[in-house]
């Protein structure tokens, strides 16, 4: 033991609090910095031979972060921004529903039912026939305006689904990047915690977008996977793509350069384009397909009844709608039949061509149509209407209560992450001070040894 | 646990963000009154209440019908009344003209009478109504009767729907009132007694007395059916009445917020906030930061 070395020792010593007050100062400057992991000091004591010198060494920074909770980070994200997009896609289409129930399509069904109502008591008057073709046609209106509505939302949809993909593809690059500059920085012996804290960063939005694992092989590389397909191994980065199957639903691609896609869409299970998938072929599917069979029914009802009676002149067999034989489509295609339209005077008031022109046996049927069971599922036309209705309103109701369950949880596993990797002030001033207190007795160590070192010059002088 | 400042204010972002949404909720349904202004606050309610918009719908198609046939049948009612009257002035005609003292010129002049009598009947039976010919049955858009008394009318019933379980059947049959298919043809018997005075035949006219009063009868009767009829109106329409009543009273309770509970919400919620915000404050001003 020197005096020369509890000189170097209170050099290690100054040096190593001084890390310590950088890295401290470093967290405390970082404290609102997303996506910053809190950084530890790794502080060693110092080996020279079989002796402990008592001197001390800097190992370098830990990054206070876990793969697994990480993990669960990405999970929980994904469910929640999943519900979250269902969710807003329903908003949606609730609102033009609700629109529709308060004075739409639901109104203009009524509304020919009381237009026929008011045929049967007045059925030679000409403005009351041009009232009945007013009402077929805002009934065909206001369940076109639906249709579209619903099919654009639909394309909207999957315009939507096909820049999420863009996102990804971008994020899957931006990964591939920072594993290299990672891997290049490790080597070098430098310090990659800000690269590591970017390339996590990269991950949680990714999460946000597509269902992400994200775990290290045996190589020793980083490998992403989405919806169950490697996205990302090490430098590597492969693109996926959304498209449409031949049954109209929407396909998640998996492209390897220079191999055919391959169709990962049963794998998908969370993220933005999960939720999106989910709002375009289930619900706003079902939902078109329910209003499709409303309007279809109300129109095939309608009708089969007005084919039955004759207009005023003597003919019978015309149709009020012109609909597609099938229900697919109804809601959009449907429109007032061209041999009638512009000619009131073939409305089928009577069901008898001998009791022209006051007959209303046939207005009265078609305005008593209202009140039969003609709609799918042995239900009536207002009936139909309001489970229509009731059917989007539970499918809004229930995608709120689980966004908000997804939600709660993704909070919850971010207040743990935050927990464990975000910067607490309090600690940073508890370290600051205690890096500051060891300066100052590093200080006092080294001019301890300078005055000793002194002495000794002085008496070996004298 | 580790607490960090972060979690602080993730926590404090969360808890006002969530009462303030709910703030929002509570304000709207106190301004706007609707529980159910998005369906999805309640399904059930939402399905009830599209449900009971097309019942609205529909019972005020059914009063408006009621309104537009009821003044037809009340001016049939009201023109067979007047027919009613003339038939009455025929048969003193014929009491006056089977009188046997009575000379021939004075049965010529009642003879002209009749026929008067005739052409107003025929009028009456020509009245026109909101949707035509009221007494033609189907054929609305030509006269019921020619000027020779001869029916060119049907009688086709003239069915609306005003609810209930089977159509109405609104009219009032001008065969059954004026013609032999209510039992005497009116017009032929008025004829019959204006020849027969104006022949001077006092035997014809006494017998013919029996036919007007048999024709008188007839008319009697369909009037009677045409005031029912309108009794049946009235009596739907006050019952459809009710049933709009009814309905408009569940659809506001179904659709409807309560004010007080909706108030009371938005003072509680308001108060939370006001809690909330000063709890946050105090955490977030506790640190050792201020200590140091």
């Amino acid at each position: 033991m020197s005096l020369t070395n509890l000189l170097n020792t209170a050099r290690d010593a100054l040096a190593a609090q001084t890390y310590g007050l950088n890295v401290a100062g470093g967290n405390v400057a970082n404290a609102n910095t997303p996506g910053y992991v809190r950084r530890d000091a790794i502080l060693e004591t110092t080996n020279i031979g079989t002796q402990t010198t008592g001197s001390v060494d800097v190992a370098g920074l830990r990054r206070a972060t876990d793969q697994y909770l990480n993990q669960r980070t990405y999970d929980a994200s994904g469910q929640s921004s999943s519900a979250g997009e269902r969710d807003q896609e329903l908003a949606s289409i609730e609102a033009l529903v609700s629109g529709a129930a308060n004075g739409g399509l639901g109104d203009a069904m009524s509304q020919l039912f009381s237009s026929f109502s008011a045929l049967a008591a007045n059925p030679n008057d000409t403005t009351v026939r041009q009232t009945v073709l007013s009402a077929a046609s805002n009934f065909a209106q206001r369940a076109n305006d639906l249709g579209n509505s619903i099919s654009q939302q639909r394309a909207d949809v999957m315009k939507e689904a096909q820049s999420v993909a863009d996102e990804v593809n971008q994020h899957a690059s931006a990964l591939a990047r920072l594993n290299q500059q990672i891997a290049l920085a490790l080597n070098a012996g430098q310090d990659a915690a800000d690269l590591q804290d970017r390339r996590d960063q990269e991950l949680a939005a990714l999460s946000q977008l597509v269902d992400t694992r994200a775990f290290t092989n045996q190589a020793g590389q980083m490998v992403v996977q989405v919806s169950g397909t490697t996205l990302v191994e090490g430098q590597v980065a492969r693109t996926i793509s959304v498209d449409l199957d031949g049954n109209d639903r929407m396909r998640i691609l998996a492209t390897t350069p220079g191999s055919t896609p391959k169709d990962v869409t049963a794998f998908l299970s969370g993220g933005r384009l999960a939720g999106l998938r989910d709002a375009r072929d289930t619900d706003l599917k079902q939902v078109g397909d329910r209003l499709d069979q409303f309007v279809f029914d109300v129109a095939t009802a309608v009708n089969g009844q007005h084919a039955a009676g004759v207009g005023l002149d003597g003919n019978g067999g015309r149709p009020l709608f012109s609909i597609s034989p099938a229900a697919q489509a109804a809601a959009r295609a449907i429109s007032v039949d061209s041999s009638i339209a512009g000619h009131p005077e073939f409305v089928a008031a009577s069901a008898d061509a001998g009791a022209l022109p006051g007959g209303s046996d046939n207005a009265v049927a078609l305005s008593r149509l209202s009140t039969f069971t003609f709609a799918s599922g042995g239900r009536t036309g207002a009936e139909a209407f309001g489970d229509l209705v009731g059917d989007i309103a539970s499918r809004k109701a229930q995608s709120a209560d689980v966004f908000g369950l997804k939600k709660a949880m993704e909070d919850q596993v971010t207040q743990l992450k935050e927990s464990q990797s975000g910067v607490s002030l309090d600690e940073e001033m508890v370290s600051l001070t205690k890096f500051q207190r060891a300066f100052e007795a590093a200080s006092k160590v080294l001019q301890t040894a300078d005055q000793l070192m002194q002495e000794l010059l002085d008496r070996i002088g004298r | 646990m580790r607490v960090t400042e972060g979690m602080k204010y993730q926590t404090a972002l969360r808890s006002l963000g969530s009462l303030a949404s709910r703030q929002a909720d509570a304000q709207r349904e106190a301004s706007t009154g609707s529980r159910i202004d998005a369906p999805s606050a309640d399904p059930i309610a939402a399905a009830q209440n599209a449900r009971i918009r097309a019942s609205l719908g529909q019972v005020d198609a059914h009063r408006t019908t009621v309104r537009s046939v009821q003044g037809d049948v009340e001016t049939a009612e009201g023109a067979l009344a007047s027919a009613g009257d003339l038939l009455q002035r025929a048969r003193e005609i014929a009491v006056q003209g089977s009188n046997g003292s009575l000379a021939a010129a004075d049965r010529a002049s009642l003879a002209q009478e009749v026929t008067g009598l005739r052409q107003q009947l025929i009028a009456l039976g020509n009245t026109r109504g909101s949707s035509g010919y009221l007494f033609a049955g189907s054929k609305t858009n030509a006269a019921a009767f020619d000027s020779n008394g001869n029916f060119l009318g049907d009688d086709a019933a003239h069915l609306v729907d005003v609810g209930g379980t089977s159509p109405t059947d609104v009219s009032v049959s001008g065969a059954r009132a004026f013609t032999a298919a209510g039992g005497r043809d009116i017009f032929q018997d008025l004829a019959d007694l204006a020849t027969a005075l104006g022949t001077n035949d006092q035997a014809a006219v006494a017998s013919s007395l029996t036919n007007v009063d048999a024709a008188h009868a007839q008319i009697l009767k369909v009037r009677g059916e045409a005031g029912l009829s309108i009794d049946r109106l009235q009596t739907t329409d006050s019952a459809l009445e009710s049933f709009q009543v009814n309905l408009q009273k569940t659809a506001h309770d179904v659709a409807d917020a309560d004010p007080y509970t909706a108030y009371s919400a938005l003072t509680t919620i308001g108060n939370s906030l006001d809690q909330a915000v000063a709890v946050t404050r105090q955490v977030l001003q506790t640190s050792a930061l201020n200590r140091f």
